[in-house]
C-alpha cells in the first residue's frame, strides 16, 4: 500500500511540473499558433534566477519566485515580440522551428554562465518537513510543486472563461484575422500569452529545483519530455495539458519502477507516437487542429 | 463516344459540426455542358470535392455510369476519366506550362513514374507526346518551356485544363475558370471550352459569372446554403422566384456590408 | 525514329551555355564550383584539412538525405539522427558477423533506413507540418533510447567498426577513405540529380507545393509521400553508417537531437530548394567549429575582448553560436546561402535589363 501510495505521489509531482510546463506551451500555442521549444529554456531560466536571489543567504522565498515569474515571463514576452512575432504572423510553422534555435542559444547563455555542473538550492529555502497524506510521505517541496501547478492552471483556466483578456484570447486563437477586424491586437494578445508561458516556465523552474539539483542539460529536456503530455491532452486545451502531465508522470513512475529508468524515455515517446497515430486531438484537443 | 451520366443522389456532407451539403441532388448527362451557380459558400466547390473523392458525405450515392464514386481515391478518378481543374494555380507557379500537363498523365507505379519524360522537353521527335498535344489543342504550343507565374491568367486556367484533360478524359469538372481572368481574355476560355463539347466531353462547370455559366452551359444548377435551389435550363433557371429572392436577399447584404 | 543532324546552336556546348544563361545558372554554377573547388583543395591540403574533407563529404551524404525528404516533399523532420544511428549501429553490429565485408554494412544500413523510413512516414500521411515534427521527434528518442540501451549493454564504449576495406584495398583513412567517401557522395548526388529528372521528381514537387492540389493533379500522394521517406532514410542511413567507419565505432551520443538540428540546420543554410545548397549547408556547418576554433580567439583578442572564455567555454559557445545561426536562417532567409546568391543574381540580371533598355546609365 505504501509503495502504491508514493508512486502515485510522485506521479501527481512529476505530472505537475510536467502540467505546468504544457499549460504554458497550450496557452502559446492558442494564442499564436506557434509550437514553442522554448519551455525548457524558459524552465531553466526560472530555475537559475531563482537560484541565484537564493544563494547569497536566503531572502523571502516568496518575493524570489515572485521576481523570478516576472522576470522570466517579461522576458519571454518580449522575445515573442521582438524576435517571433512579425514571422509567427506569417509563417506559424516556421516560427515554431525557429524556436529551436532558440532553445539551444538560451541552453548554451546558461552553460556558459552557470556551467554543466548541477547546481543545488541551498538547504532551508523551504522546510525540510514531511506530511503523511493516505500512507504517503509528502515533503513540503512536493506540496508546493503541486499547489503550483494547481493554481496555475486554475487561474489560466478562470482568466480564459471568465475576463475580458481571457475573451481576446479566445478570440484569437479561434479566428486571428476576425479578431483584429473587431480591433484585438492579435500581437500584443500573444505576447501575452507567451509571458504567461513564461510565468508557468517559471514556476515549473522553480518546483522542479526545490526537489532536486538543477542540470542544465536535463531541466533543458524536460522542456521535450513535456510534450507527449500536451499531445494527450490536446495542443490546444490549458486544463487537457495539466491532465496530459499527470497521466505522463504516472506512466513514467509506473514504468521506471518496473522496468528501470532508461526505458522511460522510449515509453514516452511511444506513447506520444500512439497518440498522434490514433487519436491527435488528444484528449480535449479540438479536431481541426489535425489540419495543420 | 462518351455515354456515361453523372448522378448525384442525396448526398448530405458534414463537416467540423456544420452541415455544408444537404440533400444534393442532379444528373449530369453524358455530353452536356452544367453549370452550378450560387454565391460563396453555397457548396458549389464542395460538391466537386465530394465528386474527386476529396471530401466524403455523410448519406446518398454518386454514380457515374455504373461506377460508385464513393470511396474512390483521388488520384484514381483519372481511371476512371474523370479531371478536374484547379481553383487556383498558385501552388505550381515554377512549374513550366508543360510540366503542368505532363503532371495530369504521370503514372503512379515507380516503373512508370521513373521512365517518365513527357514534361521534358524533347530534341527528337517520334513516339506520342501527349502532353504537348494537349498543349497544342488549346493553343497553347509557344508557352511549353514557360512558368505558369509568367503567363496570364487566361492562359494558367487553359494550361491546367489541358491538365486535366490530357489523360483522355471525359468528365471535365471546372472550378472558377474564369476567377481572376480579365473580361478581354474571357474569351478564350469559353473557346476552350466549346472545342472540348465538340470533341464530346462532359463538363460540370462553377463560376462566379453568370453570364460565363449561362453562355457556355445546357442546363444550371442554382444552390445556396448547401442546399439545391433550381435546376433547368439557364433562362429559366436564372428567372425563377425562389432563386432570385435567395441571390437577391445575398446582393442586398452585401450591398449593405459594402456601403 | 530519325535521327536528326544538329544545327548551329545545337550541341552539348550551346546547351551548357543554355542552362547556364537560365535562372539560376550563375548561382548554381558558382557554389558548384567553390564546392569542386574546396573537394580538391580537402584533398591535397595536407592530413588535417583531408580530415576535415572528410567529415564534409558524409554530411553531405546525410544532408542529402535530409534533402530529399524536406526539399523534394516539403516535410520538416527530426529524425536526422536517428537515421544515421541506425546505419551506424546497424555496420558496427555486423562487425564479427559473415556480412562484415565492406560494402555490405553499407547496403544494410540503407536497406533498414529504406524500411524505417516508410514506416515513419506512416504519421505523415494523415498530416504534415507540426504533427509531423512531432512524430519525428518522437522517432528520434525512441531510436536513440534503443541504441543507448543496447550500447550500454554490450558495447559501453561504443560499438566497433572494422576499418573500411574493399577486398585487398586499405581504404580506412587519409586520402584513400577521403576519395572513396567522395565516390559514394557523387554516386548519390547522381541518382538524385536523375531521379529528380523524372516523373518521380515531378511528383515530389507537386506535392511540396501543395498536396491537394497535387491530388486533384492525379498524384497519388500516399505513396510518393512514402517513397520520399523511404529514400531519405535510406541516405541518411549510409551517412551514419559512412561516419561510423569514419570514427571507428558507432556511439549513440553522436547521434542525438543535437545532431538532428545541424542536419536541418545546413538544409536551410544551403538553401532548402536545392540539391547543391544541401552539400554547400553541409560544409558550412562541418567546418564552422574548426574555423571558429582557429579563429575566433584572434578576432575577440583584436578587438580587445577577452577570449579566454571562449576557450573554455568553446563546445557549448559553438552550439550556442550554431543555434543562433539556425534562427536566423529558418525565420529571415529560409533559402539559405543560394537563396541569397539568386537573389543577387536576380538583381544583376535586372539592373543589366535596365541598362541594355535605357541605354547608358
Amino acid at each position: 500500500m505504501n509503495v502504491i501510495a508514493q508512486a502515485v505521489e510522485g506521479s501527481i509531482v512529476t505530472g505537475s511540473i510536467y502540467g505546468l510546463l504544457g499549460v504554458g506551451f497550450a496557452l502559446l500555442f492558442r494564442a499564436s499558433k506557434v509550437l514553442s521549444f522554448c519551455q525548457g529554456g524558459f524552465m531553466l531560466l526560472g530555475a537559475f534566477l531563482f537560484y541565484d536571489l537564493q544563494e547569497p543567504g536566503g531572502g523571502s522565498f516568496a518575493v524570489s519566485v515572485l521576481v523570478t515569474v516576472v522576470v522570466v515571463a517579461a522576458f519571454s514576452g518580449l522575445v515573442y515580440l521582438v524576435v517571433f512575432a512579425r514571422v509567427a504572423a506569417r509563417e506559424a510553422f516556421a516560427t515554431s522551428v525557429a524556436t529551436i534555435g532558440l532553445a539551444g542559444v538560451l541552453q548554451a547563455v546558461f552553460a556558459v554562465r552557470y556551467g554543466t555542473a548541477p547546481l543545488s538550492l541551498p538547504d532551508g529555502v523551504v522546510s525540510g518537513e514531511a506530511f503523511r497524506v493516505f500512507s504517503a510521505v509528502v515533503p513540503v517541496a512536493d506540496l508546493i510543486a503541486v499547489g503550483m501547478a494547481a493554481a496555475a492552471t486554475a487561474s489560466l483556466v478562470v482568466m480564459l472563461r471568465f475576463t475580458p483578456l481571457g475573451q481576446r484570447m479566445n478570440a484569437v486563437a479561434d479566428n486571428a484575422s476576425l479578431a483584429e477586424h473587431l480591433g484585438i491586437s492579435a500581437a500584443r494578445v500573444a505576447a501575452l500569452a507567451w509571458a504567461l508561458a513564461g510565468a508557468t516556465a517559471a514556476l515549473a523552474g522553480i518546483a522542479f529545483s526545490l526537489r532536486s539539483s538543477v542540470d542544465p542539460v536535463g531541466v533543458a529536456n524536460i522542456g521535450l519530455f513535456a510534450f507527449p503530455a500536451i499531445i494527450l491532452g490536446g495542443l490546444d486545451s490549458v486544463g487537457g495539458a495539466l491532465l496530459g502531465g499527470i497521466i505522463l508522470g504516472a506512466v513514467q513512475n509506473t514504468v521506471q519502477v518496473a522496468f528501470g529508468s532508461s526505458w522511460v524515455d522510449l515509453v514516452s515517446f511511444l506513447v506520444m507516437l500512439a497518440i498522434l497515430l490514433v487519436r491527435p486531438s488528444g484528449l480535449f484537443g479540438r479536431t481541426e487542429v489535425v489540419r495543420l | 463516344m462518351n455515354d456515361r451520366a453523372l448522378v448525384c443522389d442525396g448526398v448530405d456532407v458534414h463537416l467540423g459540426g456544420v452541415q455544408i451539403l444537404r440533400d444534393v441532388t442532379f444528373d449530369v448527362r453524358p455530353g452536356e455542358s452544367f453549370g452550378i451557380v450560387g454565391p460563396n459558400g453555397a457548396g458549389k466547390t464542395t460538391i466537386l470535392n465530394v465528386i474527386t473523392g476529396i471530401v466524403r458525405p455523410t448519406a446518398g450515392t454518386l454514380r457515374y455510369g455504373d461506377t460508385d464514386l464513393l470511396g474512390t481515391a483521388p488520384h484514381r478518378m483519372r481511371g476512371h476519366g474523370i479531371g478536374r481543374s484547379l481553383q487556383s494555380t498558385q501552388y505550381f507557379k515554377d512549374l513550366t506550362a508543360l510540366q503542368l500537363v505532363a503532371l495530369g498523365r504521370l503514372p503512379n507505379s515507380v516503373a512508370g513514374a521513373l521512365s517518365f519524360g513527357a514534361h521534358r522537353r524533347r530534341r527528337r521527335t517520334g513516339g506520342s507526346q501527349p502532353a504537348a498535344e494537349a498543349l497544342e489543342l488549346l493553343g497553347l504550343a509557344d508557352h511549353a518551356e514557360r512558368p505558369l507565374g509568367e503567363l496570364s491568367s487566361a492562359v494558367q486556367k487553359l494550361v491546367d485544363i489541358a491538365r486535366a484533360v490530357v489523360a483522355g478524359t471525359h468528365l471535365l469538372l471546372l472550378d472558377e475558370p474564369t476567377s481572376g481572368v480579365s473580361a478581354q481574355e474571357r474569351g478564350m476560355v469559353s473557346d476552350a471550352l466549346d472545342r472540348l463539347r465538340g470533341l464530346g466531353r462532359t463538363i460540370v462547370l462553377i463560376d462566379h459569372d453568370p453570364g460565363f455559366v449561362t453562355g457556355n452551359c445546357d442546363r444550371l444548377m442554382a444552390m445556396n446554403f448547401g442546399q439545391v435551389l433550381h435546376v433547368g435550363e439557364p433562362d429559366e433557371v436564372m428567372n425563377n422566384e425562389t432563386v432570385k429572392r435567395s441571390y437577391l436577399g445575398e446582393k442586398e447584404e452585401r450591398h449593405d456590408g459594402n456601403a | 525514329m530519325t535521327a536528326r543532324t544538329p544545327k548551329a546552336g545545337e550541341g552539348p556546348l550551346a546547351g551548357a551555355v543554355r542552362a547556364l544563361a537560365r535562372p539560376g545558372g550563375p548561382t548554381r554554377a558558382l557554389l558548384g564550383g567553390a564546392l569542386l573547388a574546396g573537394a580538391v583543395y580537402a584533398a591535397f591540403g595536407g592530413p588535417f584539412i583531408n580530415l576535415i574533407g572528410q567529415s564534409c563529404a558524409v554530411f553531405a551524404i546525410a544532408a542529402l538525405g535530409q534533402s530529399i525528404l524536406m526539399g523534394s516533399a516539403g516535410q520538416v523532420a527530426f529524425s536526422g539522427g536517428a537515421f544515421m544511428a541506425i546505419g551506424a549501429f546497424t555496420t558496427g553490429m555486423l562487425s564479427g558477423t559473415p556480412l562484415e565485408p565492406f560494402p555490405i554494412p553499407l547496403v544494410a544500413g540503407a536497406l533498414i533506413g529504406w524500411a524505417v523510413g516508410l514506416v515513419s512516414g506512416l504519421p505523415g500521411l494523415r498530416f504534415r507540418g507540426l504533427y509531423l515534427l512531432l512524430a519525428s521527434l518522437a522517432l528520434q528518442f525512441i531510436v536513440l533510447s534503443l541504441a543507448h540501451t543496447y550500447q550500454s549493454a554490450h558495447h559501453p564504449a561504443g560499438v566497433l567498426v572494422p576499418p573500411l576495406r574493399l577486398g585487398p584495398l586499405d581504404l580506412s583513412s587519409g586520402r584513400a577513405l577521403y576519395f572513396t567517401l567522395l565516390a559514394v557522395l557523387a554516386v548519390v548526388y547522381a541518382a538524385a540529380w536523375a531521379v529528380e529528372r523524372t516523373g518521380v521528381g515531378l511528383a515530389w514537387r507537386a506535392l511540396r507545393e501543395s498536396e491537394v492540389a497535387a491530388a486533384v493533379s492525379g498524384v497519388d500522394v500516399t505513396r510518393w509521400k512514402l517513397y520520399a521517406f523511404a529514400a531519405s532514410g535510406a541516405v541518411t542511413a549510409m551517412a551514419g553508417s559512412l561516419f561510423a567507419y569514419l570514427v571507428g565505432r558507432a556511439d549513440y551520443q553522436s547521434y542525438e537531437l543535437a545532431l538532428s538540428i545541424s542536419l536541418i540546420t545546413m538544409i536551410f543554410i544551403g538553401g532548402i530548394r536545392s540539391r547543391l545548397g544541401a552539400l554547400a549547408g553541409a560544409v558550412v556547418i562541418t567546418t564552422l567549429p574548426y574555423l571558429l576554433q582557429n579563429n575566433l580567439s584572434v578576432w575577440l583578442g583584436g578587438l580587445g575582448l577577452d577570449a579566454g572564455w571562449y576557450a573554455a567555454n568553446q563546445s557549448q559557445v559553438n552550439a550556442g553560436l550554431f543555434s543562433l545561426l539556425f534562427l536566423l536562417v529558418v525565420l529571415f532567409e529560409p533559402h539559405g546561402v543560394e537563396g541569397i546568391l539568386l537573389k543577387a543574381e536576380r538583381a544583376v540580371r535586372a539592373r543589366s535589363r535596365h541598362r541594355t533598355a535605357g541605354g547608358a546609365s
